[in-house]
């Protein structure tokens, strides 16, 4: 009897508890928020515990401008202001550098992306072995040393280290990116269920457009998804690889319109 | 006397009043932890009981709303495909990285924030390559003569981007 008085409480538990989920999901009371997906805080790319001031560069005129300095003095201290000057932009790079390197370290990507990580963070050191070099010659050259040294930089960045950047910060967006679409998986395979189930009880048409066009919209947003990572693996340009990206999660947007249109089908099939 | 009078008699048969009194205060000082301790325990089987239904309705309330992974597959509706508050905040994760796509570019490339810390430092070492009223003095006339030619007070001060600052130094 005991056992027979359990189960009848537990029943009463039961439907009082699925009564009150009914009722707080109808009167648009959340219950429990779905696994929502938040993307990780952006990255800090800039460096920013450093900068070279249009007012600092103008130490070099003041220098040369100085007419109490003799000649020798000119170019003992322009030397010296170029050094500082080309030391310290230096330095800011490398923080970039550093930046990156923190934020890759800290992305968690799918095993198969762990090859393209390592890759990325190998050529983030070498970029850091090249300023570390240029940073060594500052010690050894004089005016048009560090000039040329300034162009060299410039030169590699624009042709390196720029696209690397990009690259980088296109690999960190794609991994972010990869719970939202593990998050969509999950909720289409629940509508699939879910509509299947209406649908075996009432047919209806409007509910398995909703659902084709939420499925289409997905298969896109994957192929799109599985193109970015193909990119990033065979070095595309950083703009087309970021193109890739835009447009999967634009897709992926676009099925959450189609997860809205069968919500609110099912909300409205379902006893109010 | 017959025998049916003598049965009648014993109605009025009654206990000494000694004997009475000394029953009755061993009856009331007799020991009561037995039925004490039945009461404990029917106490905590009607726990155990309440607990266990509420368990049991946990578990139904998880079959039906098929969060119960083995039942995945059983359960008829899942919540989830009609919270509009889930699905809200799962379409708003999205928009936001979106977003992030969008600003992604120019924060590889954005100028170095100067903070006052840094210009401190620098112009603590130009004061050391300089000499320090120089170097006071000399970035008095370079902010004048660059506010003069930019007509913007605040450009000198301005944090060039890498980039910008190498481009300068090429000169």
């Amino acid at each position: 009897m005991n056992y027979l008085k359990t189960i009848a409480v537990s029943a009463f538990f039961t439907l009082f508890a699925a009564g009150a989920v009914f009722a707080s999901g109808f009167l648009g009371m959340p219950v429990a928020h779905a696994d929502a997906a938040v993307p990780a805080t952006t990255a800090t790319i800039a460096a920013d515990e450093c900068g070279v001031t249009q007012a600092d560069v103008a130490q070099i005129a003041t220098v040369q401008n100085d007419p109490t300095l003799a000649y020798a003095d000119e170019i003992k201290q322009e030397l010296a202001v170029r050094k500082l000057l080309v030391g310290e932009t230096i330095d800011c790079a490398q923080q970039e550098v550093q930046a990156l390197q923190t934020s890759l370290a800290s992305t968690s990507a799918p095993s198969s992306a762990q090859q393209l990580q390592s890759q990325l963070e190998g050529d983030l050191n070498e970029a850091t072995g090249f300023y570390n070099n240029e940073l060594a010659k500052l010690d050894v050259v004089g005016i048009a040393g560090t000039k040329q040294i300034a162009q060299e930089v410039l030169t590699w960045r624009a042709g390196t280290f720029l696209p690397l950047g990009e690259n980088v910060n296109n690999f960190i967006l794609w991994a972010q990116n990869q719970d939202l679409f593990s998050t969509a998986q999950t909720r289409m395979a629940q509508t699939q269920r879910a509509v299947s189930f209406i649908e075996s009880a009432t047919p209806n048409p409007a509910l398995q457009t909703a659902l084709a066009s939420a499925q289409s919209s997905f298969d896109d947003a994957e192929t799109e998804n599985t193109a970015v990572e193909a990119a990033l693996t065979q070095n595309l340009s950083p703009d087309q690889t970021l193109g890739l990206i835009k447009q999967s999660l634009s897709s992926l947007s676009d099925t959450y319109k189609g997860f809205s249109n069968v919500s609110t089908i099912v909300s409205g099939i379902l006893p109010q | 006397m017959k025998l049916s009078d003598i049965l009648k008699q014993f109605k009025n048969i009654q206990p000494d009043a000694d004997f009475s009194r000394r029953s009755r205060t061993e009856i009331l000082l007799s020991p009561q932890s037995e039925r004490r301790t039945m009461r404990g325990m029917f106490a905590f089987l009607h726990v155990i009981e309440t607990g266990a239904a509420v368990a049991l309705a946990g578990f139904f309330i998880l079959i039906l709303t098929g969060s119960f992974s083995p039942t995945r597959s059983i359960a008829p509706i899942q919540y989830a495909v009609i919270d509009p508050a889930g699905l809200h905040a799962e379409a708003q994760a999205i928009d936001m990285q979106i977003q992030l796509a969008d600003i992604v570019y120019p924060q590889v490339t954005s100028t170095a924030v100067a903070t006052p810390a840094v210009s401190v430092a620098l112009t603590k070492a130009f004061a050391t390559v300089l000499g320090t009223s120089k170097a006071s003095s000399s970035a008095a006339v370079a902010t004048s003569t660059t506010d003069a030619s930019t007509s913007a007070p605040t450009a000198s001060t301005t944090p060039l981007s890498v980039d910008q600052a190498l481009q300068q130094l090429t000169q």
